[in-house]
């Protein structure tokens, strides 16, 4: 596994993105790049920029300037479906399942395997994270914490690279939220590259090798949770003490 | 609300019950008189016409309201390669197939960019560009006089070609549900963007859907042509044909294998009855029934019957 603080060939870097909507500029010339097999967090106030650069980078909506490359190939105007086929899956802040479609074919729909592959996989990943005994049963029924698990089940299915989770932590019960860290751990080991954002600071500060602060659509910050924590910039536009 | 399989027994009489009215159906040429045939021939023209919509609308829930232009594009184009290209029905009824698909392609490219009821009124304006273009182009297809075809009494052969066609309507349905590939269509339905970014190609699997729905409804339009020797605009680009076409899937279920089955034989029946009970009174009584199928009916019998665990909420039905 590579040292965090070293994005020698980053498998995803972000070259001077930026995007507006009108005359607000949401991100702002943000440049980093992510080395293969981390947990990197991606923090900053309400509106700073987190949900908008995770929208850029899945290509759910257009970059205005710069370029966002995955393995080295630029994916910045890419469609997003494409991108996904890339290599790159995300989770959603609040929960985009299909609804009426059942736990397991939440999972199957997305998978590009053959269909009885398709089932055998789905299975798997619905056991991964502990969801099989609700594997038939409409995704809508689910809990919160079980709709968030079942999410990041199906980002899994087609084997990501690099995945990115938005809030995966927001609403969900500590014991979900324990579970989640250890398939956060053990996919790691696998090499799986995470960017995760979250405003539930003290578990981000605990999953991530290194953190990366916007504020207002900029980059602020970018290094060692423990170096994060102490830099007066941080603390006054983050955390406020 | 439980969602497993119960209702095993309801599966079974279901089941039963389409493979009785399948075998009644294939029946009626051989014992039905010729009223009874251009009845259930109209049934099945209806089937055909609302499962292929349900391919696209019911599935995607991209709601189609210019369905009838693929079935007019499939008339004319057999009345005009039988009577300019003079091409042996069968072959001109195929060709009348692809003609629709192709259109099918060429409309759903643009048209399937739109969302909600941009998409639903941009189909609307297609269909009735095609119409008026239709009309216009009158050494072709003899304008808004219509289009005679050389008369035959073709009542039985057209009723089984309809029955097929219905028949492999249902069937690509049925194949489309069971696998993945209908469940990416349903996840479009869902959330399109979420499908997208959870790799779906979204475009394609549209467009192709919107194709296979125009095929057969190109298809039910050529037998009907050639079945009725004469065709106009307003006959086969009429409204009305989506019209029923969606009420029909709704009434069955949308995005089911067999609900537009058990629409279209309800509503064909049901309007039948009306004809004839009310024959200066039918046509209203028969929107006040679709009304009241939009209203109180949205998920359809499909839905109602699983709801109360008479049959599985299975893809399969």
């Amino acid at each position: 596994m590579m040292e965090p603080d070293q994005p020698v060939d980053p498998i995803l870097s972000v070259d001077r993105v930026t995007r507006r909507f009108g005359g607000v500029i949401a991100v702002n010339s943000v440049s980093f790049g992510i080395a293969p097999g981390t947990v990197t967090g991606l923090i900053g106030p309400n509106g700073s920029g987190k949900s908008t650069l995770f929208r850029l980078i899945s290509g759910e909506i257009p970059t205005n300037t710069g370029e966002i490359r995955l393995r080295g190939t630029a994916i910045t105007h890419k469609p997003a479906s494409v991108i996904n086929r890339l290599g790159l899956s995300r989770t959603f802040q609040l929960s985009r399942l299909y609804p009426q479609m059942t736990a397991i074919e939440n999972l199957v729909a997305v998978t590009r395997a053959p269909a009885r592959e398709a089932s055998a996989r789905a299975n798997d990943s619905l056991a991964f994270v502990g969801l099989s005994p609700v594997a038939d049963e409409f995704a809508a029924n689910l809990s919160y914490g079980q709709q968030k698990l079942l999410e990041f089940a199906r980002v899994l299915m087609n084997d990501p690279d690099v995945i990115l989770l938005d809030e995966p932590f927001a609403g969900v019960n500590p014991v979900m939220e324990e579970r989640l860290c250890t398939h956060i751990h053990a996919l790691r080991e696998r090499g799986k590259t995470f960017l995760i954002t979250d405003h539930e600071i003290k578990l981000i500060m605990a999953l991530c090798s290194r953190l990366i602060v916007l504020d207002h659509g900029e980059l602020l910050a970018d290094g060692d949770p423990a170096v994060i924590r102490a830099d007066p910039r941080v603390i006054d536009a983050y955390f406020g003490t | 609300m439980n969602s497993r399989a119960t209702g095993t027994r309801g599966v079974r009489i279901y089941t039963g019950v389409i493979g009785a009215v399948t075998m009644a159906i294939a029946l009626v040429p051989v014992f039905g008189s010729n009223y009874t045939k251009t009845f259930v021939m109209q049934a099945l023209m209806s089937c055909a016409l609302a499962a292929s919509w349900n391919l696209i609308s019911g599935f995607t829930g991209y709601v189609s309201f210019g369905h009838s232009a693929f079935f007019g594009i499939g008339a004319y184009a057999t009345g005009i390669a039988i009577v300019r290209g003079g091409m042996p029905a069968p072959i001109a009824i195929v060709v009348a197939g692809l003609a629709a698909a192709s259109a099918g392609l060429l409309f759903g490219y643009p048209a399937l960019r739109l969302r909600g009821p941009y998409f639903a009124v941009g189909m609307l304006g297609v269909a009735e560009a095609i119409r008026v273009g239709v009309t216009v182009a009158e050494p072709l297809t003899g304008g808004g006089k219509g289009l005679v075809l050389i008369p035959e009494d073709v009542l039985t052969v057209a009723y089984y070609a309809m029955f097929a066609v219905a028949t492999a309507t249902v069937l690509v349905t049925y194949r489309v549900a069971t696998l993945p590939v209908g469940l990416r269509l349903l996840a479009i339905r869902e959330d399109e963007v979420a499908a997208e970014l959870n790799g779906i190609q979204t475009t394609r699997l549209k467009i192709g859907a919107f194709a296979v729905s125009a095929l057969f409804a190109g298809l039910a339009g050529g037998i009907y042509a050639w079945q009725m020797s004469y065709i106009d605009p307003g006959t086969v680009f009429a409204g009305s044909l989506t019209v029923r076409a969606i009420a029909m899937t709704m009434l069955g279920g949308q995005g089911t294998v067999f609900g537009p089955v058990l629409g279209s034989v309800l509503l064909s029946g049901i309007s039948e009855a009306l004809w004839a009970k009310f024959p200066f009174l039918h046509t209203a009584l028969s929107g006040v029934l679709i009304i009241a199928i939009v209203l109180f009916l949205p998920g359809g019998i499909t839905q109602i019957l699983q709801d109360r665990g008479w049959i599985p909420r299975s893809r399969r039905l």
